[in-house]
């Protein structure tokens, strides 16, 4: 080997050194490169979506192991076929168009559509095909097809769909332009009394029935409900303080208006950190608002409760005593005339009830008989199941009074009942002895001498009753506006305590009578030259072996054109009659039941139940003949009666 | 020794001897390790994405020449030219024995085309073949550069194709001006008939 062959082996020596040492290199470089690939395409292959690059007609050029099993083929034969022609034909043509339409343009589209697969099935996919970007333009645009199986979702959603269709909760959702969208429970449109709600203005459905109840804040909740859309969550949060947060929808059932009072929730759901929609629930809160509200009747009944005992401690002990003692004896009475159903009686009996309740200014037990008075003279027929469960408040309320009264008192319950049970032994026997007329008269008063009560021989002083009738005048004068002054003497004189009550009675409705119609209003006194103050008095006088009881005021006196006419009217006397009747004879149709002068019903007097009530009582207690009424127009109006005592 | 190809644009264009040397060496080196008589080659147009799953790779690098060899293949259709080649049924041929079949196969190539060149006084070097799947041409850039021939062809038989993409960049073009290229046929060995399978 001479110098020049040895030098140019050296240098092919050499050349090939270096081009061993560059591939060394790049080989490095692409093993790299190709376990990176080799990665990827692994990753591609196990991918769990059906994943497809095809040209625009649709001729696949790379496919997975997931395309490849759906469409039953292996994964290197894939490059052989068309996805369209492995589709079937209505799926091939909405493939084939998505596929013409992105391959026009630019846009990705996602869509879904269920695909039968090889071994029959058919499974639920959701599809996103867009442009293939990674390629060189050279080759033009290639598809880029991603099939993500939906069926467990679906199926999911058909359950969820389920629980929504179940669930006792309104859940909607709106989007971006504040529409309904779906899916939303089907208990909405039952809480919403609505139908169709899709796509409808969220505001509309939620609000159209009740925005006219709304105050002016909630009006302002109800555009910042749509306008908080599209705004950033702070915004939304800030918003949300002004949304309606309680509804009360009107609706008809079965012939009754109801009332379902509904709470609302509103809950952001964000895109790209906005408000993209709002997902509101709507729950029920019927049952808790009644709850509510028969919390606040318990409130109310307790505090009617405290009210009744501010109303016994402001009165007089010894009134209430006598009070309670009367009632004792009169709610028997009521309770007999429910039964019999006399309503004539039973409103006689109820007057003289409020009368003395209202003596104690017992309020509720007064309107309590005002009501069942309107209950019993109301034009209508008497509703016997209103009035009976009327009479049972009246009867829970006097009871509660009186243990009330009781427990103020430090008396037991027990001895309530026993004094009720008592009264009404009592009545019985007192009714008894009244109306036997032979030996057994005295056995009757014997069995009332050994329960101590030896009611028949017992009196009482009618002061005590002059106390309650000041009382009552008292509250008179508050309640009407009329000023007058009272007067009551009875001298000292006693009467049977079996007719205290009677006595009261008479002497309550004969005042009552004096202050409703016979004193006038200051201003008609002061027109007619009369003092303001009006006079009215109860006085006694001794006629022989009568005592006279005399109620008089200095009032307008009675008209007795005015009775005539109203007789006239009623049809009591003819016309001819009337013109031959004497001015005391025609004073005395006051005593008819039925008959009143003053027109409009008032709560102290002027029911036309009253003076006949005075009158009976009257001839009860022994007097005869009964009311006497002498009147004087424009002067005052004397009513009175005489008996033994 | 290219057969006619079958785009008749190519047909009119005269290939580069580097374009020539590689098919024709691939051509003849594939019919004598697969023993397929009746194989043939063709052009395949650029434009056009060659369809296969499988691809053996090498690179041949020299100062004045570089080559990319890539055969892309199905697994099938190489197991057909296994079976062919070994009498054997085409289900008992491994994917292995089809990644080796390949890699070797493009190795041999490599040193055909090698072997021509150095004849040519240009002097190469190999580097190892590997084989990987999905290396298509589909997925990356195949932006033609200045310098840079690409080529594709396909050969194919009666139930079968492979095909053949080749990126040459020549670093010094004169050594090519009076490049006389002689048939690979000449350089085969009877007696290297793929003894490596």
């Amino acid at each position: 080997m001479n110098y020049d062959e040895a030098a140019e082996l050296e240098r092919q020596s050499n050349e090939e050194l270096s081009a061993a040492k560059a591939l060394q290199t790049a080989y490095y470089i692409i093993e790299k490169l190709e376990t990176s690939k080799r990665s990827s395409e692994d990753i591609l292959e196990d991918l769990p979506e059906i994943f497809v690059i095809c040209s625009k007609n649709g001729k696949i050029i790379k496919g997975n192991q997931e395309a490849a099993s759906t469409l039953g083929v292996n994964i290197e034969d894939l490059l052989k076929y068309n996805i369209l022609s492995c589709l079937e034909k209505s799926q091939a043509e909405i493939f084939g168009d998505y596929l013409k339409r992105v391959g026009d343009s630019f846009d990705s589209k996602t869509f879904e559509m269920p695909l039968s697969t090889k071994d029959g099935s058919k499974r639920n996919y959701l599809w996103s095909i867009g442009e293939f970007t990674q390629v060189s333009r050279r080759r033009g645009k290639f598809i880029r097809i991603i099939g993500r199986d939906i069926t467990e979702l679906k199926n999911l959603e058909n359950r969820l769909s389920s629980i929504f269709a179940s669930t006792p909760l309104g859940i909607l959702t709106c989007n971006k332009e504040g529409k309904v969208i779906q899916p939303y429970s089907a208990y909405t449109e039952v809480l919403l009394q609505e139908t169709n709600i899709e796509g409808r203005d969220v505001a509309d459905v939620l609000f159209s029935k009740v925005k006219d109840k709304f105050d002016s804040i909630e009006r302002s909740g109800v555009v910042q409900l749509v306008e908080s859309l599209n705004q950033d969550p702070g915004w939304f949060m800030l918003s949300k303080t002004c949304f309606p947060k309680r509804i009360s929808i009107d609706y008809v059932e079965n012939n009754t208006q109801k009332a379902r009072h509904l709470g609302l929730d509103y809950h952001p759901i964000l895109e790209n950190n906005l408000v993209s929609q709002i997902m509101i629930i709507i729950h029920d809160r019927t049952d808790i608002v009644q709850e509510e509200k028969a919390s606040a009747l318990e409130r109310r009944v307790d505090s009617g409760r405290i009210k009744k005992i501010v109303e016994i401690q402001k009165c007089d002990s010894r009134i209430l005593e006598v009070v309670f003692e009367e009632l004792d004896e009169l709610m028997p009475r009521i309770q007999d005339e429910v039964e019999k159903k006399d309503y004539k009686k039973l409103g006689n009996i109820v007057h003289t009830f409020k009368g003395v309740v209202r003596t104690a200014e017992l309020s509720e037990l007064v309107t309590l008989a005002h009501e069942i008075e309107d209950e019993i003279l109301s034009s209508k027929e008497i509703d016997e199941d209103a009035l009976q469960a009327k009479f049972k408040a009246l009867l829970e309320q006097w009871r509660e009074a009186k243990r009330i009264c009781y427990t103020l008192s430090g008396k037991s319950e027990d001895f309530r009942l026993d004094k009720e049970g008592l009264g009404r032994i009592t009545k019985q026997l007192q009714l008894l002895h009244e109306n036997i007329d032979d030996d057994n008269k005295g056995l009757v008063s014997d069995i009332l001498n050994e329960l101590g009560i030896d009611t028949l021989k017992k009196r009482t002083s009618l002061n005590m009753i002059a106390e309650r009738l000041h009382n009552q005048v008292s509250t008179l004068r508050k309640s009407i506006g009329k000023n007058f002054e009272i007067d009551i003497d009875f001298s000292d004189k006693t009467v049977p305590l079996v007719d205290r009550s009677k006595y009261a009675e008479i002497f309550l409705h004969l005042l009552n009578n004096a202050v409703d119609h016979g004193i006038e209003n200051p201003d008609l006194r002061k027109k007619a030259n009369k003092p303001e103050i009006g006079k009215i008095s109860v006085t006694t006088a001794q006629d022989k072996d009568y005592t006279i009881f005399f109620v008089k005021d200095d009032g307008s006196g009675v008209d007795p054109t005015k009775i005539k006419s109203k007789a006239i009217k009623l049809g009591i006397v003819t016309k001819d009659e009337a013109s031959n009747l004497s001015e005391s004879e025609i004073l005395n149709f006051l005593l008819l039941s039925q008959f009143s002068t003053k027109s409009e019903i008032t709560d102290i007097s002027g029911r036309g139940i009253g003076l006949d009530i005075v009158n009976d009582a009257a001839k009860a207690i022994g007097s005869p003949g009964g009311i006497k009424i002498e009147s004087v127009l424009g002067e005052g109006t004397t009513f009175s009666f005489k008996l033994k005592l | 020794m290219c057969p006619a190809s079958n785009n008749p644009e190519d047909e009119e264009q005269a290939l580069h001897p580097a374009q020539e040397l590689v098919r024709d060496v691939f051509f003849s080196k594939l019919r004598q390790v697969s023993c397929l008589e009746d194989i043939q080659i063709s052009s395949f147009a650029l434009d056009e994405p060659i369809y296969a799953h499988n691809m053996a790779v090498i690179l041949l690098h020299g100062e004045p020449i570089r080559f990319v060899l890539k055969v892309h293949y199905q697994t099938l259709d190489a197991k057909k030219m296994v079976a062919h080649r070994s009498s054997q049924p085409v289900d008992s041929i491994s994917d292995q024995i089809v990644k080796d079949f390949m890699r070797e196969t493009i190795n041999v190539v490599a040193g055909s085309i090698k072997l021509n060149l150095l004849e040519q006084g240009i002097i190469t070097g190999i580097g190892i073949p590997f084989v990987t799947k999905g290396f298509d041409e589909l997925m990356f850039t195949d932006v033609l550069q200045d310098q840079e021939i690409h080529d594709s062809s396909v050969l194919y038989w009666d139930n079968g194709k492979i095909f053949l993409s080749t990126v040459v960049k020549i670093m010094q073009p004169e050594l090519f001006e009076n490049y006389q290229y002689n048939s690979a046929d000449s350089l085969i060995d009877e007696n290297e008939d793929g003894e490596f399978l």
